[in-house]
């Protein structure tokens, strides 16, 4: 199936699967491997893009369903190496550790700010809440996401 | 693999009385799980997303929540805050963000899970389901649709097109309360809505749903009877709250999670009731 | 105390999505593995027919354990792929390579197994009973399922019962749970030259290494270890991805074409190894004043199937039992059961969580029944300087004074707690010690080697072993090498793990890392140093600033400017660096001996709330404190603390695998649950400076004591708040309303 959409600011044109996830045709297909694979059934979000504006686990998301749709992953927050101001209150507030969940958390916290420019610490804890963490207890990244939207 | 990508609602009916045998697909949250656990396996995929109608939330005296309208949207909806806060509770307590994202108020009811957050707020807020084929509609009252595990009383070419709820008045009472074991990514333990009118201090109307305590959620009658006409008192709320424990003892039998479920279902209940809300406090 | 820290060289790339993890990487020609898993907990493999998944497009080979080139199984290890007998439900038994993961999923579905099932043991005391069902390695020459004992005793305990004024007996038992790093497990192997090169998650690159090899049937210098990036360790990542590897190897080694093979969440869930659940029964004797006599502690653990790391978990298990308390008389005891349950290894914590859940919980208990404040009863009892633990090791640099003092002023145990009606609510408190790096019971010596490099333009190497898991060693390790040779962190560089190039460093483990590497970089630094002063003619410099400087201010040449002159002399600017940690020793006559060459202390306050209706439980304020010696970087610190919190707190509330008959019912992240952030109200990680632990640079370890604070402090939370006492981890909403209904009829 043809798939036309936009990715990373980027229009995207190319023949698919349509039962594919997009977390595969972001991996495999198109190289974006930033979007991270763990449980496969949208419980971890560890593989978090924003879809039209929204959080959506791209394990769940199947490509037919692409067309027309706007896609942010990790490697769209940035620009020219230069880290976005959320990815620097993340490295300020020591919010990574293995970094394996952080993309997905990148992603749930940047939809977060689209439509929340200054969000409480509960508002944060519950945008948070699909993108499980191993390592730091979430509060650093709960910290990164308020200090990120102060600015 | 056909995916078929219709733009409108006959067109959906339309594919789908060619297709019956294809999977329809929304947001994706129970499908694809359940394609990975090898539970589904489908031959082809009707995707409803793209359907105006499906994805629309009207208001008046009458909402309609088209089956396409996801979780967040319904969790944010003003209309829906307005006139129903119940449904708009009930969204906002599904998995996560991620998950309101996609899923939705259709997926819910046609995946007929027992611990479903929005079926029990729309069988309490008296909502029918609209079922389309292709040049025909029904209405059904929810516990008639969602009849037990994965088991939804659609016929062969139909679709769920939404629901239509009774907009609240000022009088009407409700509450959302679900158990989870984490307070977010939780399925239900068990969840419950009420709504009732109150009249001069009585309780009117009264529809109570507990969820994830049998096979399906679904409505107390006995409980209702004892509250019908009352005024709200805790004493009472204690009696409804027995009455539904008593009946989920008849309805299940004496089961591993029993042991659990009956006496919390009489708190639970109690304090669903309890904690009832009017309509601007949503 | 600088608290603002310095930033990891390693996170910009985990921000921007560059970071490259096992599964992330893509070789031409790469082929795709599946394992096939035997569906029963016991049975004989009578035959494997691959024919229709060879049938599959794209699948290019079936191979089992026959394909196994080198050691398939040593003595109750874990098998790279069951060859006779499965003796635990999710083993692999054969592996499926393909052009594509779903071809290879597809194919794995496809491989018919006949198996004949075989008497079974689940349960660890029946296997450890009179008469078990079946002795699991009878064929190896076993008479029972002992997995491994270890036994502790100190002066005569039933002398100590006879002392005491009161005596009480309480059992506890704890659950099975996964360390469930949110990366999968993974290796990548490519065939080079004669050998090959293995791309994986791990923790100990030379055990893997290692064991590779003697999997494969190769010299261990024709395999080569590569870290990528690690998403998370928690004690796994280590006998699981030997397996995984040794598969990817197989395919590898067959076809002459790279392979990956990633375990999907479900297989984690249902081949990955696990933490041992304990069952301890504690018998404890005291004084009316409060002075413990006596300790008699008997523990069963579950090993599993195999034996992985079961020693070092049941030894320091039984080190730390008795808690961080001189009590004249103890006895302990316990035993780890072959069973036919998945295998159970290291998990963040080794046998700690499991011991300090009891013994904390225990000492709330004894309080109680004397009558008595639980924090005073602690003080009253706890190690002081000079005094004897358990095994009869003098204790030195003892701080676990100076942890509840802090406690007291942070969390104090009598604070008013407001109740919201409805609920109920309290503060509970716990306090440990914990035993630093391998310990006594480890075979080898607690060495670590790393090798420093300084190139012509004055940048630095670090080349070590120990693995960068999240943690943040390499970064510690980094300010440590550059403190020492005077140099800006940004001219000290971590070199990739890379076991062609690194030196063994031993184990990540055991809280090692920044121990055992920081001090190896500490003597490579000063011995580089040591060379590089040579280019100052024999003048007395200090090295600061990017230069040497002589001792009146005035810089006498940059670094760089020294590495250069060395060069021109023909001196090599590179140094190596072998950390020996101070000797231990065990006497297992005697059941004594100094078991690890450190410790530390810490201590933890939880305030709970319960709903009495539905037996949830909010962990509402946490604060955990541990003393850590010399901090290196403060924020990572608490980061360390905060993450061990957080797993403890999965521990403590919602995670617990099930099985029924050696099957788990727990086949993802659905229904093994792990904390959300909106399961954490209030936590507060401080790390502390108290005393300077026993090694050069003074650094205690940081990341497992916090994983075992969090189940005793909550327990007794919950008790003081509703009088349960709940003994059995996880406090599930089952257990806490079970116990409610106890208490109410």
């Amino acid at each position: 199936m043809k798939l036309d959409f936009t990715l990373n600011d980027r229009a995207v044109s190319l023949e698919a699967e349509p039962d594919m996830t997009l977390l595969d045709l972001l991996r495999e297909r198109l190289g974006l491997t930033g979007t991270k694979k763990s449980c496969g059934v949208g419980e971890c979000g560890a593989c978090t893009v924003i879809v039209d504006g929204d959080p959506v686990n791209s394990c769940l998301f199947l490509a037919g369903q692409l067309p027309g749709r706007t896609v942010y992953t990790v490697e769209g927050l940035s620009h020219d190496g230069e880290l976005s101001a959320l990815q620097q209150a993340f490295l300020d507030h020591h919010a990574v550790q293995c970094g394996f969940c952080t993309p997905g958390m990148l992603m749930s916290a940047k939809a977060l700010l689209l439509k929340n420019p200054h969000p409480t610490e509960e508002e944060i804890r519950r945008a948070m809440s699909g993108n499980l963490c191993r390592c730091t207890g979430y509060e650093a990244i709960v910290e990164a996401v308020g200090a990120a939207g102060e600015a | 693999m056909e995916f078929l990508r219709p733009e409108g609602l006959e067109e959906a009916l339309s594919l789908l009385a060619e297709h019956p045998s294809y999977t329809i697909l929304a947001g994706g949250t129970d499908v694809v799980v359940q394609r990975r656990a090898g539970k589904l396996s489908p031959c082809g995929y009707l995707d409803i997303t793209r359907v105006a109608e499906l994805r629309e939330i009207r208001g008046g005296g009458t909402v309609f929540a088209g089956a396409a309208v996801t979780c967040g949207e319904l969790e944010g909806s003003p209309v829906l805050r307005e006139a129903c806060p119940l449904l708009a509770a009930a969204a906002a307590s599904v998995g996560s963000p991620q998950i309101r994202s996609r899923a939705t108020a259709g997926g819910n009811a046609a995946n007929a899970s027992p611990a479903a957050d929005l079926v029990p707020a729309l069988t309490a807020a008296g909502a029918k389901a609209v079922i389309g084929r292709r040049c025909g509609r029904r209405r059904a009252d929810i516990p008639d649709l969602v009849q037990g595990p994965g088991r939804c009383a659609l016929e062969e070419g139909e679709l769920i097109i939404g629901f239509e709820i009774p907009a609240f008045s000022p009088n009407t009472r409700w509450n959302f309360d679900k158990i989870g074991r984490r307070n977010a990514l939780a399925i239900s333990r068990m969840n419950g809505a009420v709504c009732w009118e109150e009249d001069g201090g009585r309780m009117k109307h009264v529809r109570l749903c507990i969820g994830a305590a049998t096979r399906r959620p679904m409505r107390f009658p006995g409980a209702e009877a004892l509250l019908e006409g009352q005024a709200p008192d805790g004493a009472l709320f204690l009696q409804a709250g027995q009455a539904v424990s008593e009946e989920i003892l008849a309805q299940t039998g004496l089961r591993e999670s029993s042991r659990y479920k009956l006496p919390v279902s009489a708190g639970f209940t109690a304090r669903l009731l309890e904690n009832a809300m009017g309509r601007m406090q949503g | 105390m600088d608290q603002k820290g310095f930033t990891r060289a390693d996170v910009r790339d985990k921000l921007t999505g560059r970071a490259r993890y096992a599964d992330d990487l893509q070789f031409p020609g790469m082929l795709y593995a599946r394992a096939v898993h035997c569906p029963h907990p016991r049975a004989r493999i009578l035959g494997i027919d691959a024919g229709e998944a060879l049938a599959v497009p794209g699948v290019v080979g079936v191979y089992t354990a026959r394909d196994v080139p080198g050691v398939n199984q040593g003595p109750q290890d874990k098998p790279m792929l069951a060859a006779d007998i499965a003796n635990s439900a999710g083993d692999g038994i054969a592996v499926v390579a393909a052009e594509s993961q779903a071809a290879a999923d597809q194919g794995a579905a496809l491989v018919k197994a006949a198996y004949e099932p075989l008497p079974c043991v689940f349960d660890p005391e029946e296997a450890l009973g009179a008469q078990p069902p079946v002795i699991l390695y009878q064929a190896d020459g076993l008479t029972d399922n002992v997995a491994c004992r270890h036994r502790v005793v100190k002066g005569d305990v039933e002398q100590g019962f006879r002392e005491a004024d009161v005596v009480i007996e309480r059992t506890y038992r704890t659950q099975r749970i996964q360390h469930s790093a949110i990366e999968a497990d993974t290796a990548v192997v490519v065939p080079e030259g004669d050998g090959i090169t293995v791309y994986c998650p791990c923790k100990f690159p030379y055990h893997i290494k290692a064991r590779v090899a003697a999997g494969c049937g190769l010299p261990q210098n024709r395999v080569r270890i590569i870290q990528p990036a690690i998403g998370g360790s928690f004690g796994g990542k280590d006998i699981d991805i030997v397996v995984i590897a040794v598969r990817a190897a197989v395919v590898a080694l067959r076809t002459g074409r790279p392979c990956k093979m990633t375990w999907s969440r479900e297989e984690c869930l249902l081949e990955g190894s696990k933490r041992h659940p304990f069952r301890l029964t504690y018998r404890v004797g005291a004084k009316r004043d409060g002075r413990i006599t006596a300790m008699k502690i008997d523990g069963t653990a579950d090993a599993g199937a195999y034996r992985s790391r079961s020693l070092a978990t049941i030894w320091r298990a039984a080190v730390e039992a008795a808690g961080p308390y001189e009590i004249p008389h103890v006895d302990i005891h316990i035993r780890a059961a072959f069973t036919n349950n998945v295998y159970s290894d290291a998990v963040r914590g080794f046998g700690s969580p499991q011991v300090d859940f009891a013994s904390e919980s225990l000492l709330d208990e004894l309080a109680q029944e004397l009558g008595m404040d639980p924090l005073a009863l602690r003080r009253k009892n706890i190690l002081r300087e000079g005094g004897t633990n358990a095994t009869g090791q003098t204790m030195a640099r003892v701080s676990i004074g100076k942890c509840l003092d802090r406690l007291e002023e942070l969390f104090p145990l009598g604070a008013p707690v407001v109740t919201p009606e409805g609920k109920l609510r309290a503060r509970g408190i716990a306090c440990l010690h914990r035993g630093e790096s391998y310990g006594a019971a480890a075979r080898d010596a607690d060495t670590a080697g790393t090798d420093v490099r300084a190139f012509a333009d004055g940048s630095v190497g670090v080349y070590t072993s120990i693995s960068e898991v999240g943690q943040g060693t390499h970064a510690a390790m980094a300010k440590i090498c550059a403190d020492i040779l005077g140099l800006p962190l940004e001219q000290v560089r971590i070199c990739p793990v890379d076991t062609a190039f690194v030196p063994d460093s031993g184990a990540t483990a055991g809280s090692r890392g920044t121990i055992s590497g920081g001090n190896a970089v500490r003597i490579a630094a000063g011995k580089l140093r040591d060379i590089l002063q040579s280019a100052a003619d024999g003048e007395d410099v200090a090295f600061r600033d990017g230069g040497l400087f002589r001792q009146n201010g005035e810089r006498l040449m940059t670094f760089r400017e020294a590495v250069g002159i060395c060069h021109s002399r023909g001196i090599r600017t590179d140094a190596a660096g072998q950390w020996e940690a101070p000797r231990t020793g065990w006497d297992f006559e005697k059941h004594q001996g100094n078991t690890y060459y450190s410790f530390s202390y810490g201590a933890a306050g939880a305030e709970v709330e319960i709903d009495p209706v539905t037996g949830k439980v909010e962990v509402l304020d946490l604060l955990c404190l541990h003393d850590i010696g010399k901090i290196v970087n403060y924020p990572e610190a608490c980061g360390q603390i905060a993450g061990g919190v957080a797993m403890a707190m999965g521990y403590t509330l919602t995670e617990e695998l099930e099985s029924r008959e050696g099957i788990l019912k727990n086949k993802n992240f659905d229904t093994y649950l792990l904390p959300t952030a909106m399961d954490f109200h209030r936590v507060r990680a401080v790390p502390l400076e108290e005393e300077a632990a026993e090694n050069p640079l003074g650094v205690h370890g940081v990341g497992e004591a916090s994983t075992a604070l969090v189940a005793p402090a909550v327990a007794n939370a919950i008790a003081r708040a509703s009088g349960l006492r709940l003994r059995t981890l996880p406090f599930t909403l089952e257990r806490v309303r079970a116990a409610l209904e106890k208490e109410e009829a």
